[in-house]
């Protein structure tokens, strides 16, 4: 089936199903509509028996075109798939320069939303209405509650997977209400565990620029809260995520100074208890050199209760991610809109060693020559979360159709779980943390976008020096995986070098002139997602599409050459 | 093996729930030590629904009634033993690996290098363990199933109610030094003369150089690494890829052996047959072959002929029937092939390689061949480098690379995931679990679709029709005197084989892709001695639980004794018939959870069954 053929797209889906279309539909479009009913039809929040997609694992920009049609080669696959930093030890190499889906069913291309034409939809919606539609928050309802959480307590039926007549999984509690520090606090101001930081978003269709803007919020369990006598201390707390930060970035992180007597604790690893204003990373258990926590997790640690390593988050760690429309203020800088898109939750379920760990990233290639055809399975259901075998457990809230937040089904969770395990780009299987700003950055990088922007950014260096988003710029020029933003593209690209090295030097100074989209590219952007919020076909793919896309497999053999010869290591 | 989940319900849960209502059986007071005569056995199990209902789903189930002759008898789960235990008496650690001077390997976190997944249920571990009775004692071998691979034994104690339970203070490693560590063990046998036979699988490719960065770049031999103290040059990817045996001696002491002799391939499997000196050897993956090792003498596996089979199909029926023929791939011993093993060979060493031309056709001098690496055009090389090319290259060939010597000759290298063995001696019937027909299998096919590059250049020998559901094969064994060998099969045909099946959306049983009522990727099968009862287990995506199945032979029925939580693999079954009058169907459980921090896999039974009690 030739999917192209099928594409002229008519934005009345629901008066289609209901009424007829009195445009002049033909039957294609009408063929489309009736499959994503029948796939819609099929959603559930229970292990699926039956997904429209049942590699929704997958995500579409594994399919993406490598070359053009002049031969040009881009790789824009290394990102995600170079070699792992241990404790992952996930290799993903061989997918640089090879389409490596062993299953004969990953071949085909099911994200259908990339090639669909969403043009009428977008067209269909006035600036006004948009911008008003995601200026309107979903999280919060007029008495500044959370609508999910008040949902959730008396959960509907089909959400309700084991039929206890509650809700099992993670309840949104956050209030985006932080203190000077990036804590959260409740209206009422009780810290809820949350802290916010800010990041260097991950090159590729995380970059607002593709479609949306994003947040990140980290919550260590309340043991690394507490004092030693288990009462709640923010010092405490403070000190801990430094550490937890040293540890998966294995740097020293700066931290306001703090006398290390109250904690009985070497901080900054100089032999004595004194003033620290940094943790140090020294770590290397093998010749018996440990780090550690302060407080309540200090003695837990001693205890052998709990456990630390580099690259390694605490249990019961938990990661809170909301994603976003792309709003400007009056000043016409780019903020974050206050409708969600999505909210998205992990909890580390399990901690596993360096030894657990390779033994599952191997594991996995055996599967893989053993079973070529089979897909990969998760355990858990939408209501409690799906874990990705590695340790951790993923959720997600959605729009409904009509805008508001709803548990996303089993098969879209699914589609959480690729990028979040078998991918050598995370570090305990999460992205942010690594990437968050810190040293000389805005309070140490402890704070949500919307007290500050992406203005004034400088790009993250990689040891050569090389800066991380001008090298992806350098592999592929346009900034996506689908090479479909012409603004990048037509803005990053002059003919001139020294104009060229005259952006890179931008770049390195200011990430936001890069990852910014303009406000008329946002509103399109947010139009175009909406179509798809409308139709609720996420199962066909979640990115918001301007144009069909025209670099992207519909199907591809496997083992077939990218045309990338070397590999990237980043 | 591997498995990738969590298990809702414990299999100790449940077998303790068995074990108390097991105590209610009269186990009879049979304890003289006179072997009974083999009789006949007809076994009936209770069976077990396909699970609907989401708490079925997620749960281990298992039956827990057997008919033995028409005897009612009440079985169950038992676990003997979890990875990760130490004995408090020898210390070892059951699982530890240890590096080529059998010190303890720990990772940069400290971590002990113990062979088992993560907590969430992703990775291998435990894969076989054999019982053996020796010095009026009985012990347990077991082995994992990682790169670098351990070998422990265990003493067990039986008590009068055939309870089997380790015994604190005899655990101990079994050092493979002298045979260059272990490599991912896989499924093994107890020996008639009670040995344990073990099976080293996916052998890493020869062609494996160590560059300047000090890696292959083979990310999964490279693992290999801390076993030689984390230098690769100190390996070499011939060392593995072998059949391993221990031996417990007279003074109880494991005695280790990599039998070089028996070629060196995917092990999946070693299976010897009655006169304890053929044996059979599965190669698991992709076009692969199927070999049988005639030993030189009774009970020692060191030294013999290897050959390998060739299909000569009479009919593609029912997933085909062939005539088999043996391809001798000429005599080695282990003495011999270990020389050569020293000597850290590359591939390039053993075959002049060329691509083949744009017809599919080898240059003149080389040999076309498709095996598990695809088409090649080969041409032996003077591997010893004593200017001929001659019988001497050839054996070095025939046990290093194996699979391509015997396409090389001739054989069928176009299996696809061969598994399980069992013979069965009352009817002269030799099983071999083949996971699917896919693949090589098929004419010119894949997956029922054109797809020539599993055939192309090789000898297209099996042309059936595609079945994802897999098939055990049945084979007739009879005298070969040119073999040597009571025991040479020499036709093969469908025993069982499962069904495609389509369930509708909104069926119960939607999901499933293999009938409910059949079998799917069939893994390890195992025959009762002298009973109707061929036991069969999955390893399959093609059925929402994988099963395991009690065929009976005389009705050619299946029935489902045992079904495992969502998308976790079934245990490797193996029946031990006469353990001091008790019989067990041993178990291994890879990461059985509702346990939050103690997932380990574990070796248990399901049993103990009195076939003795019955004449």
């Amino acid at each position: 089936m030739k999917l192209q053929s099928l594409i002229p797209y008519s934005f009345c889906l629901f008066s289609l199903i209901l009424t007829g279309c009195n445009t002049e539909q033909d039957q294609q479009t009408q063929a489309v509509f009736s499959e994503l009913k029948q796939a819609l039809a099929n959603q559930t929040y229970r292990p699926a028996k039956v997904m429209f997609n049942e590699a929704a694992y997958v995500p579409a920009q594994c399919y993406t075109k490598t070359q053009d049609e002049a031969n040009n080669t881009y790789n824009p696959c290394y990102v995600c798939h170079a070699n792992g930093k241990r404790p992952n030890y996930i290799n993903g190499t061989d997918l640089q320069t090879e389409y490596g889906f062993t299953a004969e069913y990953l071949q085909t291309n099911r994200w259908k939303n990339l090639f669909r034409d969403f043009s009428k939809p977008i067209a269909a919606q006035s600036d006004q209405e948009i911008t008003q539609y995601i200026r309107s928050s979903n999280y919060f309802n007029a008495d500044n509650q959370i609508t999910l959480a008040a949902e959730l307590a008396k959960p509907n039926k089909n959400w309700d997977v084991n039929n206890n007549g509650k809700w099992d999984g993670y309840t949104p509690d956050v209030y985006f209400n932080f203190d000077a520090k990036g804590f959260d606090k409740t209206p009422n101001g009780q810290y809820t565990g949350w802290r916010v930081f800010a990041y260097a978003p991950f090159p590729g269709a995380f970059l607002p620029t593709n479609g949306s803007t994003d947040d990140v919020l980290i919550r260590l369990p309340e043991i690394y809260r507490q004092d030693k006598d288990k009462k709640f201390d923010l010092k405490v707390y403070e000190l801990n995520l430094a550490i937890v930060e040293s540890l998966l970035k294995e740097e020293n992180i700066q931290i306001p100074s703090t006398d290390e007597a109250l904690y009985q604790v070497d901080l900054n690893k100089d032999g004595k208890l004194n003033l620290a204003s940094q943790i140090v990373y020294r770590w290397a258990p093998k010749q018996n050199i440990y780090m550690s926590y302060v407080g309540l997790a200090n003695s837990l640690f001693d205890q052998q209760a709990i456990k630390m390593a580099a690259g390694l988050y605490p249990e019961g760690t938990e990661f809170l991610h909301t994603v976003r429309y792309i709003d400007h203020n009056d000043k016409g800088q780019m903020q974050m809109s206050a409708r969600i898109k999505e909210v998205r939750h992990s909890i580390k379920t399990s901690w596993n060693t360096y030894a657990q760990l390779q033994n599952a990233a191997l594991s996995e290639i055996k599967e893989k020559h053993d079973f070529p055809e089979r897909l990969r399975q998760f355990s858990g259901n939408a209501e409690t979360g799906l874990y990705t075998g590695f340790g951790w457990r993923y959720q997600g809230f959605i729009e409904d159709k009509i805008g508001k937040l709803r548990p996303q089904t089993y098969e879209e969770t699914v589609a959480c779980m690729g990028c979040h395990s078998g991918i050598s780009a995370t570090l305990d299987s999460s992205f942010a943390m690594p990437r968050k700003y810190n040293q000389d950055q805005f309070k140490l990088g402890w704070y949500h976008w919307s007290e500050k922007g992406l203005k004034a950014l400088p790009e993250y260096q990689y040891s050569d020096g090389r800066g991380e988003y001008t090298t992806y710029l350098k592999h592929n020029p346009w900034g996506d995986e689908f090479r479909s933003n012409a603004q990048i593209f037509n803005k990053f690209n002059p003919v001139n070098e020294s104009a060229k090295a005259s952006l890179t030097a931008q770049i390195k100074q200011d990430i936001s002139i890069l990852l910014e989209p303009s406000q008329e590219r946002a509103l399109l952007l947010n139009k175009a997602y909406r179509a798809i919020v409308q139709e609720q076909s996420y199962i066909w793919g979640r990115q918001a599409v301007l144009n069909p896309a025209k670099n992207i497999h519909q199907f591809i053999e496997s083992g077939t050459a990218t045309g990338i010869e070397t590999a990237i290591l980043k | 093996m591997k498995t990738t989940n969590l298990f809702k319900l414990s299999l100790i849960s449940t077998g303790l729930t068995l074990a108390l209502s097991a105590c209610s059986i009269d186990f009879g007071s049979d304890n003289d030590d006179k072997k009974p005569e083999p009789q006949n056995l007809t076994l009936s199990f209770a069976e077990i629904s396909v699970p609907v209902t989401l708490d079925a789903q997620q749960a281990v189930r298992a039956s827990r009634e057997v008919s033995i002759n028409g005897k009612l008898q009440t079985i169950g789960y038992q676990k003997i033993m979890s990875t990760g235990k130490e004995d408090t008496i020898t210390k070892e650690v059951f699982g530890l690996s240890k590096d080529y001077m059998d010190q303890a390997i720990s990772f940069e976190d400290g971590s002990p290098y113990i062979c088992n997944g993560t907590n969430a249920g992703v990775g291998s571990g435990l894969d076989y363990n054999s019982l053996i009775q020796k010095n009026d004692k009985l012990y347990m071998v077991s082995q994992f199933e990682c790169q670098i691979g351990s070998l422990y034994v265990q003493e067990i104690a039986q008590d009068a109610a055939g309870k089997l339970t380790p015994v604190e203070g005899t655990l101990e490693f079994i050092s493979q030094k002298d045979d260059f560590g272990g490599w991912v063990h896989c499924a093994g046998q107890t020996t008639p003369w009670q040995s344990h036979l073990g099976s080293e699988e996916y052998e890493p490719p020869g062609d494996l150089t160590v560059g300047d960065d000090g890696k292959t770049g083979n990310f999964y031999y490279d693992a290999i690494a801390p076993y030689w103290g984390d230098d690769l040059t100190q390996a070499n990817p011939y060392y593995y890829g072998w059949t391993p045996e221990v031996e417990i001696n007279a003074q109880g002491k494991a005695e280790f052996t990599k039998h070089y002799s028996m070629g060196r391939f995917a092990h999946e499997l070693a299976y010897v047959m009655p006169d304890n000196k053929t044996v059979y050897l599965s190669d698991d993956g992709t076009n692969g072959g199927l070999y049988m090792f005639i030993a030189d003498q009774a009970e020692d596996l060191s030294s013999g002929t290897l050959y390998a089979v060739k299909w000569n199909q009479t009919s593609a029926e029912n997933f085909g029937v062939a005539d088999l023929e043996w391809v001798n791939l000429g005599h080695a011993t282990n003495a011999e092939i270990k020389a050569e093993v020293s000597k850290k060979l590359h591939l390039s060493d053993i075959f002049d390689m060329v691509s083949p031309a744009d017809d599919a056709s080898c240059a003149s001098g080389f040999t076309s061949i498709n095996t598990a690496a695809g088409h090649e055009c080969i041409k032996l090389k003077d591997i010893n480098n004593d200017t001929m090319i001659d019988a001497k290259d050839e054996m070095i060939a025939s046990r290093l690379e194996t699979r391509r010597f015997a396409s090389y000759k001739g054989a069928t290298t176009e299996f696809r995931k061969e598994e399980g063995i069992s013979y069965n001696a009352r009817d002269k019937k030799l099983y071999l679990a083949m996971s699917e027909v896919a693949r090589g299998m098929e004419n010119f096919q894949r997956g029922g679709s054109d797809r020539d590059s599993y055939d192309i250049g090789g000898h297209n020998d099996i042309q059936v029709q595609y079945n994802p559901c897999g098939v055990v094969y049945e084979m007739d064994v009879s005298e070969n005197t040119q073999v040597g060998s009571m025991y040479v099969a020499n036709k093969i045909q469908t025993l069982v084989a499962g069904i495609p099946k389509i369930y509708e959306d909104g069926h119960e049983f939607a999901g499933n892709s293999c009938d409910v009522n059949g079998i799917a990727s069939p893994d390890n099968v195992s025959y009762l001695a002298d009973s109707n009862t061929l036991i069969i287990g999955e390893d399959t995506s093609k059925h929402l639980n994988n099963m395991i199945w009690s065929y009976d032979l005389e009705t050619a029925s299946l029935t489902r004794i045992y079904t495992s939580p969502l998308k976790a693999e079934t245990t490797s079954p193996f029946w031990y018939k006469d353990i001091n009058g008790f019989g067990y169907l041993t178990a291994v459980a890879q990461h059985p959870s509702g346990r939050a921090s103690d997932m380990e896999s574990e070796v248990g039974y399901v049993g103990p069954f009195r076939f003795m009690s019955n004449k």
